[in-house]
């Protein structure tokens, strides 16, 4: 596979450019379309992150470890490719794969806090409060004013509140359909007329073979 | 001619150190066969050149010289040397970790001595981290934010706990003896911090299980303390007055004022147990009697060997109790009331201990016996002491004995086998054993507690 | 499997090599899987860059050949083995390892899990078991520790060699 790096800087700017034309689609709210640009992006970029190895091996030579500009560039690239994916998939009320591309965003750029942002709204509507309330309590911490962030809040709190309906309206079915249940085997038991021996429990035979004087006349 | 600077695959080396990370990465393998190509075109017909031709070439040292004896005069095709890929240098960091998720510890520890760069990858502290957390029966304590750190050394971590497994292997272990008492030493407990003993001199001692030195000496008993056992909060002793006596262990360091004497028995307390809700007791007066932990109330007697009633243990509301009549009993708690008898030691029984599920007695027999709770069927069989076994201690894996021959054994549990057998530490009977993941501690007839340290200069700070 | 003809799908390496696939086929790839259940097939051809033809002709044998595999959960607990590769697998691996090493890059970059698993199971293989010296001539390498450094190291890993 080329990668030199100029290879990686063509790549880049396909990858870049296919971007930002899925944006305009976006915006238009032509999504499948946008869609398909994302992913042709995806297809120059992907495969290209190698963020590691040097740091790691100059930490070792102890140089400071220097930042390949490219690479941090198509980290980011593609972190807001996917970002922008979860974006589609959200409108196209694809929840699990949303989280699933907001995963990746994420796993490219730690601080994409738009990835971020819609991995909490996948989660509010797949139902996923916990995790949900996690990444929104992170969004606060880094952004307390931010609107979006409130109305999410906002949404998350309906949902928890129809979680909670729908497990009360659940627990009552199943009490009632227990308590039916039981009162049938009660009906039956008392038709039935069996005496039951109750068995003695063998007592463990004794042995009076010779009892061991305690060996410890110590604890006098 | 002068001007190629011949290339190892895709490592530069220049002096000791990497040059630019540009070049070293990924000269890819077609530019570099074109270098090479040109190099052997001087000969088109020949696609094969010699280890010495190669060597001539660099400007540096030999770059193969870690071809076999064998292929010293050997010849290398293109294709072949082209081939050879050192792979850590041109796949992504991650990938190349990955790679390294499927092989062992050994060959992780062999691959850093490879290459600087395979040095720095096999290092990678989330490889150790999954190779300790894989191994099975090893534990951690590591806490989370630690982790998320990257503060822990896990290479480091799996290496201590490697020596301390293969010190147990082996038997080898630091050997400390405690002097203080003035009599035979009866029982015992120890934890990270502290080691606590009675004795027939009617004292318990406690000691700093670093330094040996005895901070505390508690006067209470009117004759030997023959049982004890402690948690954070309370310590109860029971001893040859008949009496069982609790202490308040919450500040332990500066003293530990007596709460309670708890008297009932008419013969001495020759073991006792207790949990959050009960102390259990059992004496030689063939009872054993349930007090209520916080206020000393007894609440039921438990009358049923014909024997002085050696050993008892609780758990869960279950008691299990081992007598001189031979007989294991498991009791139920509440009713007071005997569910089962345990069939099959010829002599006397001499000490107990019951998880839950197992219960492992030792008797005068000179046997250690495994029993499943549910069925008192005996399991397994254990012998090899030569005299009475007179206490013992396990946990999921093995099983250590002291018996009157004076020897301290460990066993596996799984497989009964005798793993190792210590016989100079003590010069008369061992009266009680406990361990840890990293210490054996015995005491004995002779007076002295022996400390055996498996862990002695190793940092065991998280492993549990 | 449906007797009707599966659709086919076209993708282009990065030398524009032309490659006609069953969707089933394509879909092993997780990258391929998304994108056609977002986008929807047509007849345009999918541009993978990041491969090249001989490379991709590998990768879509093993995918035909595995094509009915079930999907593998994740599994992130369990102990890996690199001891279970089958034999039709492990021949499909018997390649230099330049094109071993491609085929990594080309499951990493298409995100064929099952794919990238057995490469670098192979690879795997090939480092256990030998001494760093039979290493070195595996890959190739050059060690560049000085003897200082290589002693020490020695050192520093002798335990590991404990029984």
């Amino acid at each position: 596979m080329q990668s030199s790096n100029t290879n990686n800087e063509e790549k880049l700017a396909a990858g870049k450019q296919e971007k930002d034309l899925g944006n305009e689609y976006f915006k238009k709210g032509e999504v499948t379309e946008a869609l398909r640009h994302y992913h042709q992006a995806l297809l120059h970029l992907h495969g290209l992150q190698n963020n590691k190895t040097f740091a790691v091996f100059r930490k070792e030579q102890e140089e400071e470890p220097k930042k390949d500009p490219i690479q941090e560039e198509i980290m980011k690239t593609t972190s807001v490719i996917y970002s922008n994916i979860a974006a589609c998939l959200i409108k196209n009320q694809k929840w699990s794969r949303a989280i699933d591309s907001a995963n990746k965003a994420l796993k490219n750029d730690p601080d994409n806090t738009k990835a971020l942002f819609r991995r909490a709204q996948a989660y509010i509507n797949e139902g996923n409060t916990t995790r949900a309330r996690e990444d929104l309590e992170k969004l606060s911490a880094k952004n307390p004013e931010d609107a979006a962030v409130k109305r999410e809040w906002h949404n998350l709190r309906l949902k928890d509140k129809e979680q909670d309906e729908k497990q009360r309206r659940d627990l009552k079915g199943m009490f009632e359909r227990k308590w039916k249940s039981e009162e049938k085997e009660e009906g039956e038991k008392k038709s039935e007329n069996k005496d039951e021996k109750l068995t003695s429990t063998a007592a463990g035979s004794s042995k009076t073979s010779a009892m061991e004087p305690r060996f410890i006349e110590l604890d006098e | 001619m002068s001007s190629i600077r011949f290339k190892t695959l895709f490592c530069f080396v220049k002096g000791k150190r990497m040059k630019s990370p540009k070049s070293a990465i990924l000269g890819s393998k077609s530019r570099f066969l074109k270098i090479f190509t040109k190099v052997i075109n001087e000969d088109p017909g020949n696609r094969t050149i010699s280890r010495r031709q190669l060597s001539a070439l660099s400007p540096t040292k030999p770059h193969f010289p870690n071809v076999s004896e064998v292929e010293d005069e050997g010849f290398f095709t293109v294709e072949d040397l082209a081939s050879r890929i050192d792979f850590l240098i041109c796949l992504p960091y991650e990938i190349a970790a990955y790679i390294l998720v499927f092989v062992d510890f050994k060959t992780l520890c062999r691959m850093s001595r490879v290459s600087r760069a395979w040095y720095c990858i096999s290092r990678d502290n989330e490889i150790w981290r999954g190779m300790y957390t894989l191994n099975e029966g090893w534990r951690h304590n590591v806490p989370r934010e630690v982790t998320l750190t990257g503060e822990a050394d896990w290479k480091l971590m799996y290496k201590n706990r490697f020596i301390l497994s293969l010190r147990w292997k082996k038997g080898e272990c630091e050997k400390r003896y405690l002097k203080g008492h003035l009599d035979s030493v009866y029982c015992i407990q120890f934890d990270e911090h502290k080691i606590v003993t009675g004795s027939r001199d009617k004292t318990i001692k406690f000691w700093d299980i670093n330094t040996g030195n005895c901070f505390q000496t508690l006067h209470g008993h009117d004759l030997s303390v023959l049982c004890l056992q402690y948690d954070n909060y309370i310590m109860v002793s029971g001893s040859s007055d008949t009496t069982i006596i609790v202490w308040d262990m919450s500040n332990y360091n500066q003293n530990v004022p007596q709460l309670r004497r708890l008297e009932g028995h008419c013969a001495g307390v020759l073991d006792i147990c207790f949990d959050d809700y009960h102390i259990v007791s059992c004496s030689k007066d063939s009872t054993i009697k349930v007090w209520d932990v916080q206020t000393g109330e007894c609440l039921r007697t438990l009358v049923g060997h014909r024997g002085p009633v050696n050993a008892v243990q609780l758990k869960d509301n279950r008691i299990i109790s081992a007598s001189g009549d031979a007989l294991i009993k498991l009791w139920d708690l509440e009713e007071g009331k005997c569910i089962r008898d345990f069939v099959g030691h010829t002599r006397g029984l001499a000490c107990v201990q019951f998880d839950g599920k197992y219960v492992v007695s030792g008797s005068n027999d000179r046997t250690i016996k495994i029993w499943d709770v549910e069925t008192a069927q005996c399991m397994r069989t254990l012998e090899g002491h030569t005299d009475l076994v007179r206490t013992l201690h396990f946990d999921n894996d093995k099983i250590v004995s002291g018996s009157y021959d004076q020897t301290v054994k460990v066993w596996d549990l799984k497989t009964g086998k005798q793993l190792l057998d210590f016989h100079e530490g003590h010069t008369s009977w061992v009266f009680d054993v406990q361990f840890s993941l990293t210490k054996i501690v015995s005491t004995s007839q002779d007076q002295k507690i022996l400390v055996m340290d498996f862990a002695d200069d190793l940092d065991t700070r998280y492993i549990i | 499997m449906s007797t009707i003809e599966q659709k086919k799908v076209k993708l282009t390496s990065s030398e524009g090599t032309e490659f006609q696939v069953e969707r089933s086929v394509a879909e092993r790839s997780v990258l391929l899987k998304n994108m056609l259940e977002d986008v929807g097939e047509n007849d345009m051809a999918i541009p993978l860059p990041n491969v090249t033809g001989p490379i991709l002709t590998k990768v879509i044998d093993y995918c035909t050949h595995h094509r009915n595999d079930p999907i593998q959960n994740h599994d992130d607990d369990l102990k890996k083995t690199s001891e279970d590769i089958d034999d039709w697998d492990a021949e499909f691996c018997k390649v230099d390892q330049g094109t071993l090493f491609e085929l990594i890059l080309a499951a990493n970059y298409l995100d064929i899990k099952p794919l990238l698993d057995l490469t670098c199971k192979t690879v795997a293989n090939m480092i256990k078991n030998k001494s760093p010296e039979e290493i070195r001539a595996t890959f190739n390498i050059t060690n560049d520790f000085t003897p200082e450094e290589e002693e020490q190291v020695r050192k520093e890993n002798e335990w590991c060699e404990e029984r």
